[in-house]
Order: structure tokens, then sequence, then C-alpha cells
């Protein structure tokens, strides 16, 4: 069996703690994507809500795919995927991202008048893509924060 | 439930470390892992095997690029035995060995 009774030494048990918080810090290092991916994400979702207000909707699969293909690209590059999603975050950002698409889509679809057609998909583009950038930075924090592990450590 | 249990095929301490650097993740690459633990092919191999032997770690082959590369994943079983592990160590620790 694998198991056993007997106590080991007090400083070989302290040796091993310590080595298991610095392998799982070490483990979140490398699945804590760099701040250009966050914004390469929210430039991608922006150019599809730009995309969609301007009514080029042909494009969208190609920006679909290309969002898709970066995140497998990255996941491998990283050579490790992370296992816990933090499912409080990830509600809070789709609640605020998936209405705000749509109102975005709709909002600047019935400014286009106003803002005039170049205008009102870059605005609209803009918005989404400052506010995807701005939840993956806090996102990325809250990791930091959670595992103690420093900025560029 | 963590139950303490220590657990002497998970406390070797290249087998610990991957233990603990799997703990967090859904599975890493084969080449990550000998990076951060800074040991040879065959070290880590070993120890891989020596846990897929007991049924916590599980191994799957990926080609990318034309390259073939082996991803390690702990499993259910090993979670539990790694949680308990770690739990054991904690209750040595704090001095309420029984």
């Amino acid at each position: 069996m694998a198991e056993k009774e007997v106590p080991i030494e007090p400083g070989e048990v302290q040796e091993a703690l310590d080595s298991i918080d610095e392998m799982e810090r070490a483990a979140l290092r490398r699945v804590i994507p760099p701040l250009w991916f966050g914004g390469l994400i929210a430039l991608l979702a922006g150019v599809l809500v730009g995309l969609s207000v301007a009514g080029l909707r042909e494009y969208h699969v190609h920006i679909i795919l290309l969002m898709m293909f970066v995140l497998v690209w990255k996941a491998q590059d990283m050579g490790a995927s992370a296992r816990q999603m933090p499912l409080k975050l990830t509600a809070i950002a789709l609640a605020i991202l998936v209405p705000l698409f749509f109102l975005l889509i709709v909002g600047a679809q019935a400014l286009t008048g106003v803002l005039g057609a170049v205008w009102a998909p870059l605005s609209a583009g803009m918005i989404l893509a400052a506010t995807v950038f701005v939840l993956s930075l806090i996102e990325r924090r809250w990791h930091l924060a959670k595992r103690g592990v420093e900025e560029g450590e | 439930m963590k139950k303490p249990r220590f657990d002497t095929v998970i406390h070797a301490p290249n087998r610990l470390q991957i233990c603990a650097f799997l703990a967090p993740l859904e599975e890493a690459e084969f080449q990550v892992l000998r990076a951060e633990l800074d040991v040879s092919d065959s070290v880590l191999s070993k120890h891989i095997k020596q846990l897929e032997e007991v049924g916590y770690v599980k191994q799957r082959k990926s080609k990318m690029n034309g390259r073939q590369r082996t991803w390690a994943r702990l499993t259910a079983k090993g979670r539990r035995a790694f949680a308990n592990h770690v739990e054991e160590l904690r209750r040595l620790t704090s001095g309420r060995v029984g």
C-alpha cells in the first residue's frame, strides 16, 4: 500500500510543503497568459462588433475562427492548461459582455446617421475592445493575487 | 472530504513536485514538467510511470506541427491522494500528530 503511518522529520515535512507551494506557483505562472494576449482577444472582439455594426457579417466567421486559432495556439504554446475557471468572475464578465455586445450593435446602428458610417462601427468596436481588455486585466490580477504570484515573476 | 493520509508514492521529492505542479492544472506537457523539475527525460519518465502504475497520473500523446508531444494529468484518484497527502503534511506541521 502507498500509505504509511510513521511520522517523518518535521524539517522534511516543512520542506515538502514549501516544495509543493513553489511548484503550484510555477504551474500558475505558466498558465496566466501575458498582457498582450488579453489585448489581442479584446481587439478581435472589437473587430467583431465593428463588422456587425458596419453590416459586414460575412466576415464574422473569419474573426471567430481566428479567435479560436489564437486560443488553441496559446494553450499549446504554454504547454499547460489551467484547471480551475473562476466561475464567479466568468459569470460577471459574461453578464457584462453579452448585453453590451448587442447593445453596442443596436445602439451604433441607430446612431450611424449621427456618427457616420465609419465612426459608428469604430466607436462600438473600441468600446467593446476596451471593456474586454479591462476585464482581462481584472481576471489576471485576481489570479495573481489569489495565488500570491508576483507580476513578472 | 480530505482524509489526511501519508502517501509514500507521492512523497518522493520528484513525484511530489510532479503532483504539486499538475494539481492546479488540467494537464501539462512533458517538456514543461521536465523544465520545471530540472531533471532528465529518463528521470521524469521513471517517476511519471510510477505515478501512472498506481493510477495517479494519466498520459496522452498529441501531434502538433509534426512533433509528438506528451501530456500528463492527475487522475481523480491522484488528486484525492495528493490532497490527502498535503493534508497529512499540514497535520504533521501543526503538531497534531496522534
